[in-house]
């Protein structure tokens, strides 16, 4: 078995496996970094990636367009994603417990909605879908090694672009700036004439929009159907890789990265001819690797940081 | 005399919270109609099967109790971990270890006098429950990892192995497409309360543990450092409690109780362990325990107002178009309404406009 891993690893085929599934967690994963930047960890990715999920195939089927598809995906998680921040914000219920009654209601509503206009209660497979573009390089395609980056979709492309302009954004543009001072106080913010509620909001818009595009690539762009409640933790994973990668964007790019190996590894030991152990068992390897990654990444992290100060054990992220 | 005062407000508080809990079912309820009539060819029908049809015969309000059971426990089970201030949002994953273990327990388990076989197979599913749970607190407490995160994982890999372990090792091998293990053995399972009453006794150790939890968290000292604990973890620090051990004990409560729902599930219920049965019984406990504001006779009750509302769904979703997600639907606008408390303001100001009244 290890030798069968070991080709797939050598012959490059396994790259392409960890791209496509680790795109959605890191456009998740960015989004939620924003909202972490101001303070509020964004339980409700998952459901606005689902709600994408949903809108994104709908659109497509209807106007045979991929791009029209992402844009109302885009469109229904931004409103998904303004709604937990009206509520947080405006309302000041717990984000928590708002994120996951967003969450409920994606999946809610979008059984519901399959129900009303589709008639099934459990998957939607329209005719005419348009899938999200394949970019293929020229003169890369033929490379050996370097053929490596041809040949991915779209959105993976958009999904690395979006660390880089994360990365820009928060560290070299006075937006970002705003953005981490609201995050690390808001009344030195406002003091110093920071709109705090302003640069909140645009945050979750942000948010809403990288959520919609990781959507609509898992409807749209690996598969072109849509299941009850696909994303399957993609959002939550986004939420472990955020720590994974202390809150910043090159980080969660490597947190990302890792979870996307453990993903791509357990698929093809799945796929291993003669396996004797149950599917489920190697589904949950990506999820047990994302609590060891983490729990050793914060070990090493308290290590560090135990210096002088004695920290009150569990006093952040209350 | 100001003894009094302070009570007086918090008996009208509670009063306000109370009232706005109510409006707040009433708009959900209202506007889960609405959602009806816009969607619906037959919308009379499908809101009288939900709102009334489920109190109409003897069978359907079984049912309600027998669904109200579980939701009880795992309401109790978030409440629990809410009051302490942590977020257990992995009740679901305990609830299938608990019913996982329980029904290995039950059907591996020979040989025992059967009194003790009950007893054994309750332990082995509570204590499964319980340590499950407590690998989220002991990651929390030792090296502060966001609960918020590993217990969702674990909810993933609870399902997963769970599933995966129904599907081969221990699946019945006759149980024809049904992926389910071997039916529990007649004695373990919990009978009918009486002749009248045919729903099972579940509901019995339910209520008892409301009674349990409302006395551990009201008077008893490890409630009363929990609830420390969850209203300002400075000062309980401070204070020279051990947030660690709290953090811990609460975890496994939390987990104890979520495992028992899923062993009374089984024995009461399926009499089997189905390949994920109860896959919104996790997030329904959240729920259940933020209505109630974590407390635990407000738990009992909104469990069977869920029952109730969940009853309706299933009756709406055989004889009409609509489907039983409405229900959710309904429950996820009740709870933005509540936890962003938008009705209280209204309320106040009316007490205040009536109160002013008065005075003049």
């Amino acid at each position: 078995m290890f030798r069968f891993l070991f080709q797939q690893v050598l012959n490059l085929s396994i790259f392409t496996m960890v791209f496509k599934l680790v795109a959605p967690v890191l456009l998740a994963a960015i989004g939620g970094l924003f909202c972490g930047k101001v303070g509020v960890m964004n339980i409700g990715l998952e459901g606005a990636m689902l709600v994408s999920a949903f809108f994104s195939i709908v659109v497509n089927a209807m106007t045979g367009n991929w791009f029209f598809g992402i844009l109302a995906g885009c469109a229904a998680s931004v409103f998904i994603c303004l709604m937990l921040a009206f509520f947080i914000f405006k309302y000041k219920a717990h984000h928590i417990v708002s994120g996951f009654a967003i969450n409920t209601f994606a999946s809610a509503i979008t059984v519901f909605l399959l129900q009303v206009f589709f008639g099934s209660s459990g998957s939607y497979q329209p005719a005419g879908v348009q899938m999200i573009p394949v970019v293929n390089i020229p003169v890369l395609e033929n490379i050996p090694v370097v053929s490596l980056l041809s040949g991915h979709s779209f959105i993976v492309w958009i999904a690395f672009l979006s660390v880089i302009l994360c990365s820009i954004v928060f560290y070299k543009t006075p937006f970002g700036a705003h953005l981490m001072a609201v995050g690390e106080n808001v009344q030195a913010a406002r003091s110093v004439g920071i709109n705090d509620l302003k640069i909140k909001y645009v945050a979750f818009i942000i948010c809403g929009i990288l959520c919609g595009i990781g959507g609509a690539f898992l409807s749209t762009g690996t598969t072109s159907m849509f299941v009850r409640d696909m994303t399957a933790g993609n959002g939550f994973i986004a939420l472990a890789v955020i720590s994974l990668g202390n809150s910043k964007p090159y980080g969660v790019l490597r947190g990302g990265l890792i979870f996307g190996f453990a993903n791509a590894i357990a698929i093809l030991i799945e796929t291993y001819p003669g396996l004797t152990i149950p599917s489920q068992f190697i589904q949950a390897i990506p999820y047990i690797v994302t609590i060891l990654m983490l729990s050793i990444h914060t070990i090493q992290n308290n290590r560090k940081m135990m210096g002088p100060v004695k920290k009150i054990s569990g006093s952040v992220n209350g | 005399m100001k003894q009094k005062i302070k009570n007086l407000n918090m008996s009208k508080k509670n009063y306000t919270n109370i009232l706005s809990t109510v409006l707040s079912i009433a708009i959900a309820v209202a506007l889960g109609c609405l959602l009806i009539v816009m969607v619906s060819d037959e919308p009379l029908a499908a809101i009288k099967s939900l709102l009334f049809q489920p109190l109409s015969n003897a069978f359907y309000i079984n049912s309600i109790i027998n669904k109200a059971t579980p939701l009880i426990l795992v309401g109790l089970s978030a409440s629990v971990a809410f009051k302490t201030g942590l977020f257990n949002m992995g009740v679901q994953g305990q609830f299938y270890v608990g019913a996982f273990m329980a029904a290995i327990a039950a059907n591996y388990i020979v040989g025992l006098p059967k009194v003790l076989h009950v007893l054994l197979v309750f332990i082995i599913a509570v204590v499964a429950g319980a340590i499950y749970a407590s690998v989220a607190g002991a990651l929390k407490s030792y090296f502060n990892i966001n609960e918020v995160v590993t217990t969702l994982m674990l909810n993933y890999i609870a399902t997963l192995v769970t599933s995966g372990m129904t599907n081969s090792y221990f699946r019945d091998p006759d149980s024809g497409g049904v992926i389910r293990m071997h039916y529990i053995p007649e004695y373990l399972e919990l009978g009918s309360i009486s002749s009248t009453i045919t729903a099972h006794a579940g509901i019995v150790i339910a209520v008892v543990m409301v009674v349990v939890i409302h006395f551990l968290m009201a008077h008893s000292v490890p409630g009363y450092r929990m609830k420390t604990v969850g209203q300002n973890k400075v000062f309980a620090q401070y204070g020279g409690l051990n947030i660690k051990f709290i953090t811990i004990f609460c975890f496994v409560v939390s987990g104890a109780l979520a495992g028992l729902a899923g062993t009374i599930e089984v024995f009461g219920m399926h009499r089997s362990f189905f390949d994920d049965f109860a896959r919104e019984m996790g997030g329904d406990g959240l729920i259940i325990a933020l209505l109630a504001s974590n407390n635990p006779v407000g738990v009992l009750l909104i469990s069977f107002f869920f029952a109730y509302l969940k009853i309706g769904g299933q009756i709406m979703q055989q004889n009409t178009d609509v489907s039983r997600e409405l229900v959710l639907i309904i429950q996820v606008i009740m709870i933005m309404l509540i936890s962003s408390r938008i009705l209280t303001p209204y309320l106040n100001k009316r007490r205040y406009a009536k109160e002013v009244g008065k005075s003049v």
